[in-house]
């Protein structure tokens, strides 16, 4: 449940729903039907398999309609021992552009012909590879993800047309306000040596360091069956999961020298609240970036937390977007979320607002970032954002993706799929008085890292009105 | 149609493009394997869309409002895979070749890189 700025943007739908019913001039008037009483979430259950290579086998089944999603889950990703920055998302990114006997193209069109979606990805944490392919084409699309685990080439021709790419992306973050932020931010809340210093697709440095050798030693190293776990979900059953699994993956085989993980070096919150300005001249917006080190999932604050969030930047009507956008028209968007990894993320209250209401959002954010932690939520916002969560999840695990996706978090954060009751339970039990110790807690005013990007000539005087704390400039 | 030419590129390149691969369809046809591709990917889509309960109320809905049959997928999907090569022919012919409108976006005062009315006689 990373919940880092994710506003459901529900009324946008409604609206568009509204519009197409108002102009349905045949359409009679009926009563609608009474609601019936408020249904609860039913976690489904988990079937476990393992391949003697060491593989193991998660399978959900749900055979509403006729669609398989195959997740596999590579332990290791960006933060393992001795991976240079970038080169993990670099090389996830390669696993489908060319694997087998096929380049990209041939790749994505013999997935095109099955109607099937085959992607990589990597994060701080692993390399998934993710297949949604109808049932009757199940035997095609398994063929192609194993391909593109385990026989991916690695062209150089391959490596540089991609290498070019994150170079141009890398070049133009530069020019994009909000990716200056990000850097910035996460550069400074970080220390040197912890994984989230760097950016996960490294620099451009790092980037011109990446060649077809590299990229296939890391990923020789990276692929052990010993821990990899294959997520099923749709219209599967177990022994289906085994077949499909031992055909296309029996013959993996470990690596000789397997990647290790890296210890993670601890991350004390900033000694006071620091101002870190980046000059955008002549920019129309500042991008403000507020966070701190963040909190560990396994902390038994995570329901109220969550809670606490949602109330202060977690949802649409979330005080900080009600404050900025509904009622003051100082930006479109405005939010604040804790990212959860199994290595804490940050928590983050970040919004876009207009140049010359730079300072004001800022007291805005700093009055309600203390609040919090300080006076009472209402019953009605306490209410309003219990039932947000625990009612939302109902729409969060209906498609074989959603639910492939929740086991892959459960695999990340070693919890089992059911603990997502009890989160949900603990969450519709918590209190004002739990809310407002979490926020005092866990977001201390004192104690926060601000990034600004905007035009410094026109903001820094306001802001250095403000005594935040001490101000610097830094340049990316 | 939208296309996008890389520096270097003006756009009566792509626009010939276009049109060179608009008349080729309309000519040949596609290959079987294309137009199974096409089937294939349509039918994917719809069984993603209505996992949901939302995706299933928006597929009733827009059955209802275009045809007036809110189970209308049975029937299109039984036009959908009746569809020959002949039949992509001809709609190609009469929806695609012919007059349209063209936008170009160029460099301000670069106006010598954008399409042209008619680049194949």
């Amino acid at each position: 449940m990373n919940t880092l700025l994710s506003m459901r943007h529900r009324l946008t739908a409604a609206a568009g729903l509204a519009i197409v019913c108002a102009t349905m001039a045949s359409a009679q008037v009926v009563t609608a039907p009474a609601l019936g009483t408020t249904p609860t979430l039913v976690v489904p259950a988990v079937q476990q398999a393992q391949l003697p290579n060491g593989l193991r086998l998660m399978v959900v089944r749900n055979a509403e309609v006729p669609l398989v999603e195959a997740r596999l889950i590579v332990d290791g990703g960006a933060r393992a021992r001795g991976v240079a920055p970038g080169l993990a998302t670099f090389a996830a990114s390669l696993l489908t552009e060319g694997a087998g006997n096929r380049t990209a193209l041939q790749l994505s069109e013999a997935a095109d012909f099955i109607g099937a979606r085959l992607n990589s990805g990597a994060g701080w944490d692993n390399t998934s590879l993710t297949l949604s392919v109808p049932k009757r084409s199940v035997a095609e699309g398994f063929a192609l993800l194993a391909d593109v685990l385990l026989r991916p080439t690695f062209r150089s021709a391959d490596v540089k047309r991609e290498r070019d790419l994150r170079q141009a992306a890398l070049l133009r973050a530069k020019d994009s306000p909000g990716q200056v932020a990000s850097r910035v931010f996460y550069r400074n809340l970080f220390p040197a040596g912890h994984p989230y210093h760097v950016d996960l697709s490294g620099d451009s440095a790092s980037t011109a360091a990446l060649d077809s050798a590299a990229v296939r030693n890391y990923w020789n190293r990276a692929a052990d069956p010993r821990h990899a776990t294959l997520i099923l979900t749709g219209d599967v059953s177990l022994a289906e999961a085994r077949q499909w699994a031992t055909s296309a993956f029996g013959g993996w085989t470990p690596p000789a020298t397997p990647l290790v993980k890296a210890p993670v070096p601890v991350n004390p919150a900033a000694s006071t609240t620091r101002i870190i300005l980046v000059d955008k001249p002549d920019a129309a917006q500042s991008v403000i970036w507020i966070g701190a080190p963040g909190m560990r999932r396994d902390s038994p604050d995570y329901p109220a937390v969550t809670v606490m969030n949602t109330i202060l930047g977690g949802s649409f009507s979330a005080r900080l977007n009600d404050l900025l956008r509904e009622q003051l028209g100082y930006t479109y968007g405005a939010g604040s979320g804790f990212s959860f990894a199994p290595v804490p993320g940050p928590f983050l209250a970040r919004s876009d607002v207009r140049t010359n209401v730079t300072d004001s959002s800022l007291i805005v954010f700093f009055r309600e970032l203390r609040k919090i932690g300080t006076e009472s939520v209402t019953p009605v916002e306490l209410d309003r954002a219990r039932n947000y969560v625990v009612l939302g999840s109902l729409g969060d695990y209906e498609t074989a993706g959603q639910i492939a996706g929740a086991l892959s978090s459960s695999v990340l954060f070693g919890r089992p799929l059911s603990a997502i009751t009890q989160d949900l339970n603990a969450i519709s039990r918590v209190t004002a008085a739990d809310v407002e110790r979490v926020a005092r807690t866990h977001i201390d005013p004192g104690h926060l890292t601000v990034v600004i990007v905007g035009d410094l000539a026109r903001i820094r005087p306001g802001i250095e009105k403000l005594n935040l704390g001490p101000i610097e400039v830094q340049t990316y | 149609m939208i296309a996008t030419a890389r520096p270097g590129h003006a756009l009566p390149e792509l626009q010939r493009a276009i049109d060179d691969e608009l008349r080729k369809l309309a000519d040949q046809g596609p290959t079987d394997r294309e137009l199974q591709q096409a089937r294939n990917s349509i039918e994917a889509s719809f069984i993603r869309r209505i996992q949901t309960v939302q995706g299933k109320a928006d597929q009733l809905n827009r059955y209802y409002y275009e045809t007036g049959v809110p189970d209308g997928f049975q029937h299109d999907l039984d036009q959908l895979r009746a569809v020959t090569a002949d039949d992509i022919k001809r709609v190609v012919s009469r929806y695609l070749i012919g007059p349209r409108a063209i936008v170009s976006v160029v460099p301000q005062g670069k106006r010598e890189l954008a399409a042209v009315r008619r680049v194949t006689p």
